[in-house]
């Protein structure tokens, strides 16, 4: 029994085998290697082509110095506080090598302490806007909005939380591809509420309006 | 105080997230890794592409003399792309010559010969890539010599170009090969290395060359680079085989033949590709009307 079995065995491997290989594949089925290696050189290149452009794409970290000029309702309360330690930072980006859509985010802040107590102001904004490729130069046209917050620690202490939002426009020089020079120009507009019940919010002065003129560097990141 | 430390720890906090939050362009993901050509021991592939046709006419050599006579304003040399400033033409051979200005004022120019009973070949061409109006031509392969390329508006153009040729080639005895017209498509011998990479024995066999535009072999699928190994069960040694086993079977009235090949291909394994070599059946169907060389 044990033998008929393998013999059948043999017979039906040798009968899969020969319905196998008997009849070769429909050429139709089969792509042939040099399409296919067109096919990867293609995507290759074109794979390439996305990392030259992400290489060369505008995308910037920056930080520098910031001079604003305040003014609306509440500018009169905090125009004793101002002082020389302001700055800024923050990264932007554009989508192409070229000429593209750029976004960014940014964080202006203004410290004061002196004898009298102390003031922290912030922005903190997000920008979407154009840059174009003027090669050396870039020039961004954008606008920005996000938070605006200080805290004023002093004969009268107040703090202020608000909402900001601005056109701005500002010019990159490139001295290296990997380092720029930049200014930046911006007008802002901002409404705030106060966290206490004492200061000037409280009292109705609620809106501040800046002019920030702004220098420094960037790298390429 | 207090205030300034819990402001200030806010907007540390604050600029934390818009960093780590800012948007970067990132690289994109890194492709998987590419076979490597094997184009040293395979064909070579061709962008431009080759029709099938056998020349054929019923042309006198006074007719084909003028047809080509009547052509001269509408062909041009393969690289100079410039018109023909003068054409000779006798029963012996084509003498053709162009000229060009070069840097502002000098005349320079070049030309072709196209002796008749030398010609070994001709090939009907197309090039869909070239950056140029002349996009048909005629390739001229002539012993001894490097090949003669012409190029011209239309295929209609090209075509009579090489049919007046070739009646003034085989007036002149020329022992011109042409296309099996039954397959369409240029052979080879298999080489050892060829049949080695197959994995085939090498006793014989053959690998196309390339494939000619609207013939039987393109109807039924062969590619460049596929290896003949057998027709109807019996195997390919030269390409005399195949032609042969091909007009048997014409003579014999049958519609078609099978033809045994392998196919070099790939195989994607996760990120790799797998060169692999795909047994294969094409099924030719046979013009009655063609003819095999």
């Amino acid at each position: 029994m044990n033998s008929k079995r393998c013999i059948l065995s043999v017979v039906m491997g040798f009968l899969v085998l020969f319905a196998a290989f008997s009849q070769g594949a429909d050429p139709k089925t089969v792509t042939p290697a040099w399409v296919m290696e067109k096919q990867f050189e293609q995507q290759q290149a074109g794979q390439s082509a996305d990392a030259t452009k992400a290489t060369n794409a505008f995308n910037v970290f920056f930080i520098g110095y910031d001079y604003p000029t305040l003014s609306g309702a509440l500018a009169d309360d905090l125009a004793s506080w101002s002082g020389p330690i302001n700055f800024s930072l923050g990264m932007e980006s554009g989508t192409g090598a070229g000429s593209s859509m750029l976004t960014g985010i940014e964080v202006e802040l203004f410290v004061t302490i002196n004898d009298a107590g102390s003031r922290l102001f912030m922005h903190d904004m997000a920008m979407i806007g154009y840059s174009f490729d003027l090669a050396p130069f870039r020039f961004n046209l954008g606008g920005r909005v996000g938070l605006s917050m200080f805290d004023v620690m002093g004969p009268v202490s107040y703090t202020g939380i608000g909402l900001v939002f601005g056109p701005e426009a500002s010019l990159y020089f490139a001295v290296d591809p990997a380092f720029w020079l930049w200014i930046r120009g911006r007008y802002s507009m901002a409404s705030y509420m106060s966290l206490d019940s004492g200061g000037p919010i409280g009292k109705g002065n609620d809106s501040l309006n800046c002019v920030s003129l702004e220098a420094g560097l960037a790298f390429k990141i | 105080m207090k205030h300034s430390s819990i402001l200030l720890a806010f907007c540390l906090a604050i600029l934390a997230m818009s960093c780590a939050s800012a948007p970067s362009p990132t690289p994109p993901s890194t492709p998987p890794p590419a076979p490597s050509a094997k184009t040293d021991i395979w064909p070579k592939i061709y962008n431009d592409e080759t029709y099938l046709t056998t020349f054929a006419s019923a042309w006198s050599a006074d007719e084909a003399l003028g047809v080509i006579k009547n052509l001269q304003n509408s062909i041009v040399d393969f690289s100079a792309n410039l018109p023909l400033s003068e054409l000779n033409v006798d029963p012996y051979g084509m003498r053709a010559r162009w000229s060009w200005i070069e840097n502002g004022s000098f005349q320079k120019s070049a030309g072709f010969i196209v002796p008749y009973d030398q010609i070994t070949s001709m090939l009907l061409e197309h090039y869909p890539a070239i950056d140029k109006d002349y996009k048909w031509g005629l390739l001229i392969y002539i012993t001894g010599a490097s090949p003669v390329s012409i190029r011209a508006p239309t295929r209609e153009v090209a075509e009579r170009l090489g049919k007046a040729i070739f009646v003034l080639a085989k007036a002149r005895n020329a022992n011109v090969s042409v296309p099996n017209a039954r397959f369409g498509a240029a052979l080879s011998a298999l080489s050892e290395a060829q049949a080695q990479a197959a994995g085939i024995l090498k006793t014989g066999g053959i690998i196309v060359s390339w494939v000619f535009k609207e013939s039987p072999a393109e109807k039924a699928g062969f590619s460049p680079q596929d290896i003949i190994t057998g027709v109807e069960g019996k195997p390919v040694m030269k390409g005399d085989d195949l032609f042969a086993a091909i007009d048997a079977a014409a003579t014999a009235g049958a519609k078609e033949i099978k033809i045994a090949g392998i196919r070099r291909s790939y195989r994607t394994e996760g990120k790799t590709h797998v060169e692999i070599f795909v047994p294969l059946t094409f099924t030719l169907a046979i013009d009655q009307t063609g003819e095999a060389k």
